[in-house]
């Protein structure tokens, strides 16, 4: 199969299945019209026939008569019992006086005395008869099986030898049985030629002839064939034939089909020809057409072309209510759909890839640090300075907390006890001018939470909320739970939250300076980790100090919320 | 794969087609039947009248007819001749109107070789086959009744034509049966035309006037010899002689509209010829037909010959000849 646009197709369509059209009219039309003619050709003709049977009819009749009417006559009778030389010339007269214009002569054969009365056209004569003369004679009066039915052959007692139709009358004497003479009554083949086939209707395009009951030809156009066997006809002609009922001779005529349907046949060949010129100028309005109603489907693949090299911003244009305009429409909303998922995802994506490039810079640094600090430490207990092994020992420790996969989910034990490491720096940091206090219940320590999460909360309470001028600040760090949820609460009785901060933090705009692992950090986390189930609030006191408050769903598996 | 199917259906299509307009076409010639009949004559308008029905009909009919005649209807040889000629050529029906009632031998081998033979317009005693004609015996008593009431009483005379065919007897006898049953009127004279020609009626038509010249009523049983004996009545002037023919003829017909003829007893020839072919093929169809079949014979005068002679002309055409 071709490579073919739609368009190429929906025209190559039309113009095939009108073309099939055009081509099966034309043939029916000229099927039926071949019919028709033919047989309206062969009617006419068959009544033209009829006509000419009929002539012909009447002149065999006529031939027919005369010899019943010669056989049965008196005179004739009397002439031929009492034969002699002087009632010759009475008999040819008798003779000549029964033959009418059609008749072309009447013999009357003696048959005794082998003696031949011939009353022509041109003479009155007797002739004795040659051997030939006997045996055609013999021949004619031989008896027949329809004596209505001329018989036909050709007249070997004249000189021209030609042929003609013959009735035979016997005549009988008084007293004998025998035959004593013949009546013959000759109608000259050539006569019936003129009179019935040419003298009458218009074959002229077609050839007609007579044949005997016996198939042979008895009258026609070509000479040569007379006395022959008709012969047999083809296909490509078309034959009518008419039986004249009294002779029983048929009249045939032979046209050639092509001559009679050949009319019908050019303007077949017209109509094709004009089909197919048609069919080519109709190419200009069908392919206009087409283009219209293609215009919509064009323009919504070379949408989707566009989409497919992906750009989401462009929709195809809705025309008007039809099929194509519904695909448009939900094409269009497609792309709509797959452009706001495809935002969804990066937004996601982008988001998740900046938490942990922050978490991989602040990774790097812990490691040389607490390296250098470990020999540090070792220093110190080399100096016998145990408290100085102590702060880096817990300085230390929380670096490996949270040096070790950030991402990772720990127990809510070693998140505290990462906490009380960072106090203990702090407040090493800040000469013990604040205390701390834990109130984790047991049933909750094998909870897990995401790791560094109560620690930038604590940080934010020493560096924001307590009064480090004065020494009684307290930070209580509270983990409850009910029976779905986990609830972490970091309490200070500093100054509190001035209403800005509070949305700042809320907000999660505010940074510590110390780490950068803020409460924006916290809150990110949480959103990533559980959406809208993972919770930071911060509430101010009533005089003094505010707390901040986590809220999660309880997990007892480090995976279950890992992404 | 659907659009080759397509494709395929159109070529098929277009083939079939194609095939069928050049399928070779032959006419049938379908043989039809041959039915001969033999007439007496084809003299009078009468039989022409017959002919033309006959030949009407075997059109309706879709048979063949041939129809023959000898050259007068006295010519019994010729006829005879001509109808062993006809039985010789095996036709599928003869009818056959006797110019000789009693000779008709030649009909027996017809018989023999079992062609049906049909009577049309005359019957022969010979044999019993259908007829298909005028009730001729009616006919008659048609004409008796008319002259019954046109005379009171008084003397009519009859010129028949010959008395070997049996139409021209049965009339007679229907006339003289009810003349001589039912009215007082008296047959004077039958005078008897051999040739029932036109001629022969002219003279009998003298002798009448000779030896019965107070005879009020002649009845003549063929259209041609009232023509004949209304000429020799014209020709010698004389008058109040009322004149009934038998057959539908428009010279006839015309002379009873001029009141130079008193009635004729119709006798539609073209019905004849018709209801022929109408009841032989209805028989050789296998059909039952009646062994007489009567075509109307009605009275004509000058009252209702109007409306024969319109309807005579028009169903034949015969104005157009």
């Amino acid at each position: 199969m071709m490579k073919l646009r739609l368009q190429e197709k929906i025209v190559c369509s039309i113009l095939l299945v009108s073309m099939v059209v055009s081509v099966i009219l034309s043939v029916v039309f000229y099927t039926n019209s071949v019919n028709v003619i033919e047989e309206n050709y062969v009617s006419s003709v068959t009544d033209k026939l009829t006509v000419c049977a009929g002539m012909f009819d009447d002149i065999m009749k006529e031939a027919y008569y005369t010899a019943v009417n010669v056989s049965s006559d008196e005179r004739v009778q009397r002439l031929i019992e009492s034969y002699d030389e002087d009632s010759e010339s009475a008999l040819l007269d008798v003779l000549d006086s029964y033959r009418g214009s059609e008749i072309n002569s009447i013999y009357c054969y003696l048959a005794e005395k082998e003696l031949l009365l011939k009353a022509t056209k041109s003479e009155l004569v007797a002739q004795s008869c040659s051997e030939e003369d006997l045996a055609w004679l013999e021949q004619v009066t031989a008896e027949q099986e329809n004596p209505l039915c001329p018989k036909y052959g050709t007249d070997e007692t004249e000189l021209l030898k030609k042929q003609s139709f013959l009735y035979t009358k016997p005549i009988f004497n008084a007293d004998s049985d025998e035959a004593a003479a013949y009546i013959v009554v000759n109608v000259d083949e050539r006569d019936i030629f003129f009179d019935c086939l040419q003298g009458y209707g218009d074959f002229s395009d077609s050839s007609s002839y007579i044949t005997t009951p016996d198939g042979r030809i008895a009258s026609g156009t070509n000479l040569k064939q007379l006395g022959q066997t008709a012969p047999e006809p083809d296909e490509h002609v078309l034959i009518t034939s008419v039986t004249a009922s009294l002779s029983e001779y048929q009249l045939t005529s032979i046209a050639d089909r092509s001559v009679i349907t050949g009319d019908i046949a050019s303007t077949r060949n017209k109509i094709f020809f004009l089909a197919l010129i048609f069919n080519l100028l109709a190419i200009v309005p069908i392919l206009i057409l087409v283009r219209r109603m293609m215009r919509p489907i064009k323009n919504l693949t070379e949408t989707m072309a566009q989409v497919g090299q992906g750009d989401l911003s462009v929709r195809a244009e809705v025309y008007s209510d039809d099929e194509i305009s519904r695909l448009s429409q939900g094409f269009n909303n497609m792309i709509q759909q797959v452009e706001d998922l495809i935002d969804e995802l990066v937004t996601e994506k982008l988001l998740k890839k900046e938490a942990e490039i922050e978490a991989l810079r602040y990774q790097i640094t812990p490691h040389f640090m607490y390296n250098t600090l470990n020999s540090i430490k070792y220093a110190a207990i080399l100096q016998n300075s145990s408290e100085i092994a102590d702060q880096l020992e817990a300085f230390i420790e929380l670096l490996q907390m949270s040096a070790s996969d950030r991402g990772a989910f720990i127990t809510v034990q070693q998140e505290i006890r990462m906490v009380q490491n960072y106090v203990k720096l702090q407040m090493f940091r800040y000469a013990n001018s604040f205390t701390v206090s834990f109130d984790v219940l047991p049933e909750v320590e094998d909870c897990y939470i995401p790791g560094l999460l109560i620690q930038p909360l604590v940080e934010n309470a020493i560096l924001h909320g307590i009064d480090l001028k004065r020494s009684d600040g307290h930070i209580t760090v509270r983990v409850f739970r009910d029976d779905r949820w986990l609830a972490i609460k970091v309490e200070d009785n500093g100054r509190g939250i001035t209403a800005q901060d509070l949305a700042l933090l809320m907000s999660g705009e505010r940074r510590s300076k110390f780490s950068g692992i803020g409460v924006r950090n916290v809150r990110e986390r949480l959103n990533l980790y559980y959406g809208e189930k993972g919770k930071l609030e911060f509430y101010s006191g009533e005089s003094k100090g505010a707390s901040a408050v986590i809220t999660l769903p309880i997990s007892h598996d480090a995976e279950e919320y890992t992404i | 794969m659907k659009r080759n199917a397509g494709k395929w259906i159109g070529v098929f299509l277009l083939l079939s087609l194609l095939v069928t307009g050049c399928g070779g076409k032959t006419e049938e010639i379908t043989e039809k039947q041959t039915i001969c009949v033999v007439l007496k004559a084809m003299d009078s308008v009468h039989w022409m009248s017959v002919e033309d029905g006959l030949k009407q009909a075997a059109n309706d009919y879709g048979v063949s007819v041939n129809i023959l005649w000898p050259a007068n209807e006295n010519d019994v040889d010729t006829q005879n001749t001509i109808l062993e000629d006809v039985i010789a050529s095996k036709p599928d029906a003869i009818a056959v109107s006797p110019c000789d009632s009693e000779q008709v031998d030649i009909l027996d081998q017809a018989q023999q070789a079992d062609i049906p033979c049909f009577y049309i317009d005359t019957k022969a005693k010979q044999f019993d086959f259908p007829y298909i004609g005028a009730d001729n015996y009616n006919i008659g008593k048609v004409a008796a009744m008319a002259f019954e009431e046109y005379l009171d009483g008084g003397k009519v005379a009859v010129i028949m034509g010959n008395p070997k065919q049996s139409t021209h007897a049965e009339r007679l006898q229907g006339f003289t049966d009810y003349i001589e049953q039912h009215t007082d009127i008296e047959i004077c004279e039958t005078e008897v035309s051999e040739t029932s020609s036109y001629l022969e009626s002219m003279k009998c038509m003298e002798a009448i006037c000779q030896q019965n010249p107070d005879a009020q009523g002649i009845f003549c049983t063929s259209a041609l010899m009232v023509l004949g004996a209304m000429q020799q009545l014209e020709d010698t002037g004389t008058e109040d002689i009322a004149l009934i023919g038998v057959d539908m003829q428009s010279d006839a017909m015309s002379s009873v509209e001029e009141g130079k003829i008193l009635a004729l007893v119709g006798q539609n020839g073209y019905e004849i010829g018709y209801q022929t072919i109408r009841t032989i093929v209805q028989s050789l169809d296998g059909g039952e037909i009646e062994q007489n079949t009567y075509v109307d014979t009605p009275l004509i005068t000058q009252e209702n010959v109007a409306e024969y002679l319109e309807k005579y002309l028009t169903e034949r055409g015969e104005g157009n000849d």
